[in-house]
């Protein structure tokens, strides 16, 4: 829920090969979502294959959070990178049901399953 | 020139001007100038029952039609009577003028108690006014109808004023006649205009915030045009309702203020928080810009007073919203500005977002809501009494249409629906127009039903009623110990509106409006629905709940400490 206080957002980059997994953990919202992207924007590189958002520790996203997603998602198709998202829970499944989320992103319930698929 | 009186040069000067009707009541102080109404072609004047009715009806007439309102009423208590649908149209920025009759020139400011008599009367509506002039002879009335309508034509479109003499009506002399004002529409510097351009080509969650400036300038169209050559999604203020179709795929739907969401489950709220570039046209930002100074504003206003108060990120752009828009468009597409993926989609997932979060919010004004929204054809003139129908409107019912939506802005005054519901069904004869009300609202100018049917205005009004001053009634009852006289003792609403000629209808339930109302527009009268709905328990409008937490709204102890 939107406050006014700025909702608290933590990333973490794994690279392996040409790779990325970016969990996001707590709260995505408008006070940081442009945060949220500029993470994104500067982990991944022009060479990288695969991408993947692991959401498993994820509380919230709002609209401006999947405004960034889905930005995301068309500059990475643009230079041919496969983005996905993991291990959503079940608040984070409603979110991406809700708003149709669910059918503009490949979505894995593990981030096993999502490099699997993906890397095959 | 030719030998006119005062009221024949108010009559000619006003067709000049493209007024066709005028609301008014006449009185004995301007008998010369309903006479030359009467006698001129092409112009007629509407009689209200009360004067509050004049600019609430010339206010609905312009913001349907585009064209400027006229209302003519008796000094002194005419004004002050009148002067409510100046607060309405003010607010709204909307072009109303005022034509008030005054006493005896030699008697006026000396206080000798004449017939409405008020000392100083322009000051009655100065603050509701941008322009006021008192016409002293005849020759001078065309020089106050063309500065009048110039006035309202350039800048912010506000209620002007003119008084005229009861002598000036009548006596006659040598009067040129003038043509209307040329008008130019102010175009902001090119420089802004390239620096606006490269700030949008940077941007990546750019946003465009559309005000009700948009709708005044007619640039509807213009702004649709912005935001598909520049692929930026639309959100729009309450004003700013109908300036793009809420069907568009570039528009997420309208909020009341930007800032009066935030503490709501509101995407709206969010999405515009995280822009990094707002574009704002013709809005005044009620509450401030969400995105605050990490944020490009470009502003486009013509009202230059608003142009850089709002922060100092901010990139001016001084003019009219539809010229504006158009001297952009080029410099847009030369630097390919549009060349960033689609928010069609972004904007989608935030609407089912919205719907999704606001049904829990909302019951159950919700269903409702929407089945009206499902039953009134959609390009139908919609006026929104101040009830919480019309608070849930201002955001979540769908308009289509520009200019068919119509609410009182910030002004929120209870009893403007009704009258400015007929001004718009004059202005658009031939297409349906509802009033959504209160039966508080209602009853401030019941009285207009007479006008509707003497005049054949058939309005559709949906009245619902819980005889009782709801939203106040629970507050009180919430944070004062009880309420107090918000009960309403009212009359059988549908044998009211019969006993004016007019149609009666009622619901047994508020889902039956599914058929009355179309029931309703098929008979081409005026039409009350009385719909009870004393059995709901209707929660605060969350859309104002915000003010709930100012201190003035419940007891205190001591004084409230002065931020």
């Amino acid at each position: 829920m939107n406050t006014g206080a700025k909702a608290v957002m933590n990333t973490t980059v794994q690279r392996k090969n040409k790779t990325v997994i970016i969990e996001v953990e707590g709260q995505v919202d408008g006070t940081n979502s442009r945060k949220l992207y500029s993470t994104i924007q500067t982990s991944v590189k022009h060479h990288d294959k695969i991408v993947i958002l692991d959401l498993k520790k994820l509380k919230y996203i709002s609209s401006a959070g999947l405004r960034v997603i889905l930005l995301i998602a068309r500059t990475l198709q643009n230079q041919k990178t496969q983005l996905a998202a993991c291990s959503l829970t079940n608040e984070i499944q409603k979110i991406f049901t809700i708003s149709g989320f669910h059918q503009l992103l490949k979505v894995y319930n593990t981030r096993e399953q999502a490099l699997a698929a993906l890397q095959g | 020139m030719t030998k006119l009186s005062g009221g024949e040069a108010l009559a000619k000067s006003l067709v000049r001007e493209g007024c066709e009707v005028v609301f008014g009541i006449p009185g004995i102080q301007i008998y010369g100038l309903v006479a030359g109404i009467r006698d001129e072609p092409g112009i007629r004047m509407i009689t209200t029952r009360h004067e509050q009715a004049t600019t609430y009806m010339a206010d609905g007439y312009a913001r349907v039609s585009g064209k400027i309102g006229v209302a003519m009423v008796v000094p002194g208590v005419g004004i002050y009577n009148a002067a409510s649908g100046l607060t309405t149209a003010y607010s709204r920025s909307s072009p109303v003028l005022l034509i008030a009759g005054q006493i005896p020139r030699e008697h006026i400011g000396r206080g000798l108690g004449g017939i409405h008599e008020v000392i100083n009367q322009t000051n009655v509506v100065s603050t509701v006014t941008k322009w006021q002039y008192m016409a002293l002879t005849p020759r001078e009335i065309p020089y106050a109808v063309s500065e009048a309508f110039r006035q309202m034509r350039t800048g912010r479109p506000r209620p002007t004023m003119i008084e005229i003499p009861p002598e000036v009506a009548v006596e006659r002399e040598e009067v040129q006649l003038r043509d209307t004002a040329p008008i130019s529409r102010i175009v902001p510097d090119h420089k802004q205009l390239d620096k606006a351009v490269r700030a949008i080509t940077k941007s990546d969650f750019p946003l465009i915030f559309a005000g009700g400036g948009v709708a005044r300038s007619n640039a509807e169209a213009a702004l649709v045009e912005l935001a598909e050559a520049t692929n930026i999604p639309v959100m729009t203020s309450g004003g700013g309702k109908g300036v793009i179709p809420d069907s568009h795929p570039l528009c997420y739907g309208s909020c009341i203020s930007p800032s009066a969401e935030q503490y709501e489950f509101n995407q709206l709220f969010e999405v515009m928080q995280s822009a990094d570039l707002v574009i704002g046209v013709g809005s005044r930002f009620a509450l401030g810009n969400p995105a605050g100074e990490s944020s490009v504003l470009i502003n486009i206003n013509i009202d230059d007073a608003e142009l850089t108060r709002i922060q100092a990120n901010t990139i001016p752009l001084h003019g009219d919203a539809k010229a504006t828009i158009e001297a952009l468009l080029p410099l847009l597409k030369e630097a390919n500005a549009g060349d960033r993926p689609s928010p069609a989609a972004g904007v989608a997932a935030a609407r089912k977002l919205i719907a999704y979060y606001d049904i829990a919010e909302k019951e159950p004004q919700y269903p409702i809501l929407k089945m009206i929204e499902d039953t009134i054809p959609d390009e139908a003139v919609i006026v929104w009494g101040v009830s919480q129908f019309g608070m849930y409107a201002r955001t979540h019912y769908k308009v289509n249409h520009p200019k068919t939506y119509i609410d009182s802005g910030y002004s929120l005054n209870l009893g403007y629906s009704f009258p400015t519901a007929l001004g718009a069904k004059v202005a658009c004869p031939d297409r349906p127009v509802v009033c959504v009300v209160g039966d508080g609202g209602f009853m401030f100018a019941a009285s207009e039903l007479s006008t509707a049917v003497k005049y054949d205005i058939n309005v559709v009004t949906v009245l619902f009623r819980d005889d009782d001053y709801g939203n106040v009634s629970r507050d009180l009852n919430e944070f004062f110990g009880g309420t107090y006289e918000t009960d309403l003792h009212n009359p059988d609403f549908v044998s009211f509106a019969e006993s004016f000629g007019a149609v009666g209808m009622r619901a047994e339930d508020p889902m039956d409006l599914q058929k009355l109302i179309p029931k309703a527009l098929e008979l081409e009268a005026p039409v009350i629905i009385d719909v009870p709905i004393t059995h709901m328990q209707l929660p605060r409008p969350r859309l104002i709940r915000h003010l709930y937490s100012s201190p003035w709204t419940t007891p205190q102890e001591g004084l409230i400490q002065r931020t």
